[in-house]
């Protein structure tokens, strides 16, 4: 992903925390221990300067944009959009993010820097 | 020779071989004896413990003379083995060792099998087809063919080095081929050697001058064997040498060129420092070179790839006139009786796993280039440095990266424990760094090495047993910040452990070259599954291989030390000479022959021999075999549309009669 990413023309962060897990179901069974390995994830993310998560599993995705309120009430503030990469790869072919979906998440993305190519 | 080894009446001597155990365990012997004694032709059958022994040889001998016996059939192990030792025993027992017919009973038969009766009647068929087939035999002589004394050593690595100095002490001529501008191959890197911290340097630079002045070794750096024909005793091989654009017996290796050359600073990456350090188009591969002479890069230089340089090589050169941008790839033609290939080993790209952060972080080196670094004629003059130019506090090595690991390398690499130690004490000597090893299990088998791994734990160098899972900068504490953190299974103490370090070194193991199949394709040579040259046999034949005057030595056959590479080299130089001194090769009769008045002339078999034995006689428009060529693969016989081609010990009615001797038994 980081690769495709990069020739789609995004600046990838080196992020060692892609492979750890999201908290998967446990933010749901278990919030106290789920929530925090989420939180690891969005903290270090924002630390190495990232404008957005790039994810590929529907519950990382649901996991990293869903649970901010209470994330923030717990640790503190920590904001970061997650979309899927396949979003981020319609953004670079051109389509527009209401198509896209971009809208629907909890964090909205924030704007691209530079327009994206036009068909 | 005998005079009934004559047409006359056939009488056949039969042995069936119980092996210990080995046969005799499974196969009813006393009862295959008895059946093969009622067989037309047989005069004597018999049953012994052990065929291959003195009293078992002696016995045939004994009985071609009671019985005046003109054909003997030995039911035992496989031809592999012993068919050589029965030929033997037949020709001393007065017959000529063609009259000989083996039968497998042990690997084709009692090895295979568990049911008694099966197994027995399978020998009793076998035999049968034996029987049937040994009565056409016909007496054979083998060839002699004159051995060309000269040797060829592929490779100029330690192993190819001790392979040619040793053929060149004994008083034969040795061509050393080597691909790279230097001869000296890995251990040329080397700062010490394990286990006893000898200076790599000061024991390889003798030999290597010592190949350079010796006046029965011809060496060809910057050259490649291309093409290799003939067979053992009589090799034509082709050797590249590519323009090097320094003419080797003018340079002196001064290396006023160096510093006159147009690019004032150098630019492009050292390849005998792994590219720790930048070299120009001119150079000199290292200070210990042999030859002691320039190489021009045509990748790099101007002249070379535009032929619009300025030339201030040229002018500091002078009246040596050594620089010499005319040279082209030449093509040389040898003729060798012997060649010994030590192409060695390539380490494995530590890119392959990710998750070590190799090439990612600037502090994740491999073990050879911190052995570089720890050099003193390396880059950093023997500084252990970051590349920030600080010293390290701590450092850890990782092993087994690329070896017994069943996403990359299956097998272990054998150097890779001692010679992590080894830099470990020597970053201790260097530095005041703590030094962890993350290892699966410690492999110190050599002598001196397990006291060599004592003397590390001794030196307070940390051992932590496990596979490392990742290398990572994600710090989650603060002594962890601005460090590499290793990520392990710490297996005996029974928890994930993170283990912060400044650098890490990480124990790259050894793979076969990257055209290690093409050359195995030029020698006619076998690969293993893992690519390493095949050896004739793993416990009796290390060094040869399936080619006859072809061997191995070194890391080309699978990883080793430099003890074990030395070793192999002499082996196989020994057995090379064993070759040259005997003076000659005796050719198997097994060769295929044109039968002339049947031979149409139609040369379907010409392309289709597979080491270019057949040509065509245009004055008597026949096809004509050599004899000496022919390797008696059988392709030609089959091939030919009229049935003119035989083939000694093949005979239509041999492979008939023996077919039918199988299918008939009752």
């Amino acid at each position: 992903m980081d690769r495709l990413l990069a020739v789609l023309g995004a600046e990838v962060v080196h992020f060692p925390l892609k492979t750890k897990c999201c908290g998967g179901s446990l933010t749901g069974t278990v919030p106290e221990a789920g929530l925090r390995l989420t939180y690891i994830l969005l903290k270090e993310a924002v630390r190495r300067g990232a404008d957005v998560i790039a994810a590929i599993c529907p519950l990382c995705q649901f996991n990293l944009d869903a649970y901010h309120d209470q994330i923030n009430r717990r640790w503190g503030r920590t904001r970061i959009a997650t979309v899927y990469f396949t979003q981020l790869m319609g953004l670079a072919f051109g389509l527009p993010a209401e198509q896209l979906g971009l809208k629907r998440n909890f964090v909205p993305m924030k704007p691209l820097p530079i327009e994206p190519a036009t068909l | 020779m005998n005079a009934s080894n004559g047409n006359g009446e056939v009488r056949i001597g039969f042995y069936i071989c119980h092996c210990g155990t080995n046969i005799a365990g499974v196969v009813d012997c006393p009862a295959v004896a008895q059946y093969v004694a009622k067989l037309p032709g047989v005069v004597v059958s018999r049953d012994y413990k052990y065929m291959c022994s003195d009293p078992g040889q002696e016995l045939i001998q004994q009985d071609i003379r009671a019985h005046q016996l003109n054909r003997v059939v030995v039911a035992s192990c496989s031809p592999l083995l012993h068919e050589h030792t029965f030929r033997n025993a037949v020709a001393a027992g007065g017959l000529n060792p063609f009259y000989f017919q083996m039968v497998n009973v042990r690997e084709h038969d009692s090895w295979v099998h568990t049911d008694r009766a099966e197994a027995t009647a399978k020998a009793k068929s076998l035999a049968h087809a034996a029987i049937r087939r040994v009565r056409f035999h016909r007496a054979l002589e083998t060839t002699r063919v004159p051995i060309h004394p000269d040797v060829l050593v592929v490779g100029g690595g330690i192993a190819g080095i001790h392979a040619a100095i040793t053929v060149a002490n004994a008083g034969k001529k040795v061509f050393l081929v080597e691909r790279e501008p230097s001869i000296g191959g890995h251990m040329a890197k080397f700062d010490k050697t394990f286990p006893t911290l000898d200076c790599a340097a000061c024991i390889l630079t003798p030999k290597m001058s010592a190949v350079r002045s010796h006046e029965n070794i011809t060496l060809w750096t910057y050259s490649e064997v291309v093409k290799v024909e003939g067979y053992v005793g009589n090799y034509t091989v082709t050797v590249k040498r590519k323009p090097r654009y320094v003419n080797e017996e003018l340079c002196v290796g001064c290396q006023e060129c160096l510093k006159a050359c147009v690019f004032k600073e150098p630019k492009f990456p050292d390849e005998f420092n792994v590219g720790l350090n930048k070299r120009k188009p001119i150079y000199i591969p290292f200070p210990q070179a042999v030859p002691q002479v320039v190489v021009i890069d045509p990748e790099r230089c101007i002249q070379v790839k535009t032929g619009k340089c300025k030339q201030t090589c040229l002018e500091a050169c002078a009246d040596r006139h050594a620089i010499d941008f005319s040279q082209k790839e030449e093509l040389v033609e040898i003729k060798v009786g012997n060649i010994i290939i030590a192409t060695g080993f390539k380490l494995f790209d530590a890119k392959r796993i990710p998750q070590y952060g190799y090439g990612l972080y600037p502090n994740v080196v491999t073990s050879i280039e911190l052995e570089r670094l720890v050099t003193s004629s390396g880059p950093t003059a023997g500084e252990i440095v970051l590349r920030d130019g600080r010293k390290p506090k701590s450092v850890g090595f990782i092993l087994c990266v690329g070896s017994r690991d069943m996403k990359t390398n299956r097998w272990c690499s054998r150097t890779c424990c001692m010679h992590s130690m080894k830099l470990a004490q020597l970053v201790r000597e260097h530095t005041d760094a703590d030094v962890t090893v993350f290892y699966l299990d410690i492999r110190a088998p050599g002598k001196g090495c397990e006291e060599f791994y004592d003397r590390s734990l001794k030196e307070g160098i940390q051992f932590v047993r496990g596979r490392v899972a990742e290398v990572t900068d994600w710090a989650l504490a603060p002594e962890e910040e601005g460090k590499l953190v290793i990520r392990v299974e710490d297996t005996l103490a029974g928890f994930v452990r993170r283990i912060p370090v400044d650098m890490i070194v990480l124990a790259v193991g050894m793979e076969p070259q990257a055209d290690a199949q093409d050359v195995r394709r030029l020698f006619n040579m076998s690969c293993g599954s893992e690519g390493w040259f095949l050896e004739k046999h793993p416990k009796l034949a290390p060094v040869s291989t399936f080619t006859d005057g072809v061997f191995i030595a070194g890391c080309c056959q699978g990883p080793k030390d430099i003890p074990d590479s030395i070793a192999q080299a002499g082996a196989a130089a020994a057995e090379a000479m064993a070759l040259i001194d005997k003076g000659y090769i005796e050719q198997e009769p097994n060769t295929a022959y044109i039968v002339e008045e049947d031979c149409s002339g139609c040369k379907s078999c010409i392309p289709l021999c597979p080491f270019t034995a057949i040509t065509f006689d245009e004055a008597k428009q026949k096809a004509h075999i050599n004899a000496a060529l022919c390797k008696g693969c059988g392709t030609c016989v089959a091939a030919c549309p009229s049935g003119s081609i035989k083939q000694n010990l093949f005979e239509d009615e041999e492979i008939f009669s023996e077919i039918e001797g199988v299918l008939t038994y009752a």
